[in-house]
């Protein structure tokens, strides 16, 4: 009986849990320029959240202060407050190696470390002299088949990691984060390098991942915003124009300017 | 028009590079022929431990040791000491204060030797004396700190170079993956800029190997492998010092004379390795950034 009660609060407890991150008011300047301007959005858990617009809108900005991977940019300054698990992580004092371990990071380009295929996997992963031998390659095996590399280079992990195809590289890069255990991924136009085969690869995968991981994904590609997105988060000229579920923003968006994007990737903001 | 520009533009360079092996080519020739006296009337004995152009013993086995420990010396301080540096200028310094650091850096390079040798000699072997407690402050010891400073320009320049050619790429992906800065460093920077440092540290080498003017001034010049061997709180010689001491004590076509030069065309080929397979490790880095 007690049970059956306590069930409707839980899920209301559970709605606002299931918001992983929360931005408000999150404006940046690089020297005099406002770059962001009162962006005040949640992502949902377990979810993907495209974030798009054209470029030169803020969106790799944004996407780069979840992690505060902007924060040595020479003079950028920051205000309103990312909320990560229910803690500001705006606070001087928290450790960002840490945060980074929490909410990993694959950026446009791939870019793999001069070394094997393996190590490239094993790289991000803490006191990695501790691991043993064969849970080291477990490790590699389950995160390299996570991204549906396995079967392409089981037989030559020990190779440079430099010699595998842009695609590959890319879905190593993807491996090497989820190696690290990440409760939450940023891809930053991740895609926008590859061929449309690999970067379909990299779709999928991400519709695969979203049960394991909540993930943030930057994309200029309406398109694939289009084929992936629970999610979409318009942004045009550092300001966010709509927010909200991809299928309501795609279909009847509210602003007009949304409209317009959706529908021509055309953005008059 | 345009072809023949090019061509002109080909010869200079062929002519050029042909004139430059012409020259290695010529000096090695000349130091070749005028030791050969020394190589066939003394033979091996040139690697004894008596040098007394009196009694005709011409062994050169202290001012050789003495080289290679000067020169180990002064790598065994320089080195840590330069990429320690190197790293905290390239890698933790703000990039203007990096700007002031290196130009510094270059005018210490240009500083000429002999106003090292005569600090050293004013005071700075005056200080291992009194520290050390020694009859003379002129010692293999002086002399390998005194080039590890000399040296030190060049590493720090050549280090912080290489670190500074790492593409950001690196360093912004290691952080994404929750890297401490010191991790990053260690992990992905200090490997990636490995081949450049081989290369620093080689050239290095190959100028603490040829620098004579200070090392003659502090190092004591006495032909003698120190007693024991690791004593480098003595005096002892380096094969330049006795070069800029002796040669002109000596008449062209003795064997002392051609004993001289045999030293000579050994420093050469040493240096001359050295630049070989630091030119070697320096081409080989441009693979690993694509
Ligand atoms: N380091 C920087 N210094 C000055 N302006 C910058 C810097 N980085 C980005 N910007 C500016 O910020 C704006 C947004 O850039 P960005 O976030 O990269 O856009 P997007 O990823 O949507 O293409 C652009 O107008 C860009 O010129
Ligand atoms: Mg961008």
């Amino acid at each position: 009986m007690a049970e059956k009660a306590l069930k409707p609060m839980l899920s209301v407890v559970e709605k606002t849990q299931d918001k992983i991150i929360q931005i408000k008011d999150l404006q940046i300047w690089i020297n005099e320029s406002r770059i962001l301007n009162n962006i005040t959005l949640s992502i949902p858990k377990n979810e993907i959240t495209c974030i798009i617009g054209p470029s030169g809108s803020g969106k790799s900005t944004l996407i780069r202060s979840i992690n505060r991977i902007n924060d040595e940019v020479p003079g950028i300054s920051t205000q309103g407050e990312i909320i990560f698990n229910g803690l500001s992580i705006n606070n001087k004092n928290i450790d960002l190696a840490q945060l980074r371990t929490q909410i990993g990071m694959v950026f446009q380009k791939p870019c793999v470390f001069p070394k094997s295929i393996k190590e490239n996997v094993l790289f991000g992963i803490p006191h990695l002299k501790k691991i043993s031998k064969l849970e080291k390659f477990q490790i590699a095996e389950e995160n390299l088949k996570a991204v549906s590399l396995w079967k392409e280079v089981a037989h030559r992990l020990h190779d440079k990691a430099i010699s595998l195809s842009l695609g590959q590289q890319q879905r190593l890069c993807i491996a090497r984060t989820l190696a690290i255990k990440p409760e939450v991924i940023l891809l930053d136009e991740p895609t926008s390098s590859l061929d449309p085969i690999s970067a379909r690869a990299i779709e999928d995968m991400m519709v695969r991942l979203k049960k394991k991981y909540t993930i943030i994904f930057v994309t200029h590609n309406l398109q694939q915003a289009k084929r992936i997105a629970d999610n979409l988060v318009f942004i045009c000229d550092g300001k966010l124009i709509e927010q909200g579920p991809a299928s309501k923003m795609l279909s009847c968006p509210s602003n007009p300017e949304t409209k317009a994007y959706v529908t021509d990737e055309y953005c008059e903001c | 028009m345009l072809g023949s520009t090019n061509n002109i533009g080909k010869y200079y360079v062929y002519g050029s590079t042909l004139i430059s092996a012409f020259i290695v080519f010529l000096i090695f020739s000349i130091l070749l022929v005028n030791s050969w006296e020394a190589v066939t009337t003394i033979g091996l004995d040139l690697f004894n431990l008596n040098w007394n152009p009196a009694t005709r013993e011409f062994g050169i086995w202290s001012m050789l040791f003495g080289t290679l420990v000067v020169t180990f010396i002064a790598l065994l301080i320089a080195v840590p000491l330069g990429v320690a540096t190197a790293i905290f200028t390239s890698e933790i310094l703000p990039s203007t204060y990096r700007i002031v650091v290196k130009s510094l850096l270059e005018l210490l390079a240009g500083i000429p030797s002999i106003i090292f040798g005569l600090i050293g000699i004013a005071f700075f072997s005056i200080w291992i004396q009194n520290i050390f407690d020694l009859q003379s402050g002129r010692t293999i010891l002086t002399a390998g700190i005194l080039l590890s400073i000399m040296i030190l320009p060049t590493i720090i320049t050549l280090t912080d170079d290489a670190f500074n050619n790492i593409p950001s790429k690196y360093r912004e992906t290691a952080k994404g993956l929750g890297l401490y800065k010191y991790e990053i460093i260690k992990e992905v920077l200090l490997p990636i800029a490995k081949p450049d440092l081989k290369g620093a540290i080689l050239l290095a080498f190959g100028r603490a190997l040829g620098e004579t003017m200070a090392v003659m001034l502090v190092i004591g010049s006495i032909d003698k492998i120190p007693d024991p061997i690791y004593n480098w709180l003595s005096p002892g010689q380096t094969i330049t010092s006795k070069l800029g001491r002796e040669i002109a004590e000596t008449s062209f076509g003795s064997v002392h004379f051609s004993a001289m030069i045999f030293m000579g065309l050994l420093l050469f080929i040493i240096v001359l390795i050295l630049t070989i397979i630091s030119q070697n490790s320096l081409k080989s880095n441009g693979r690993l950034y694509e």
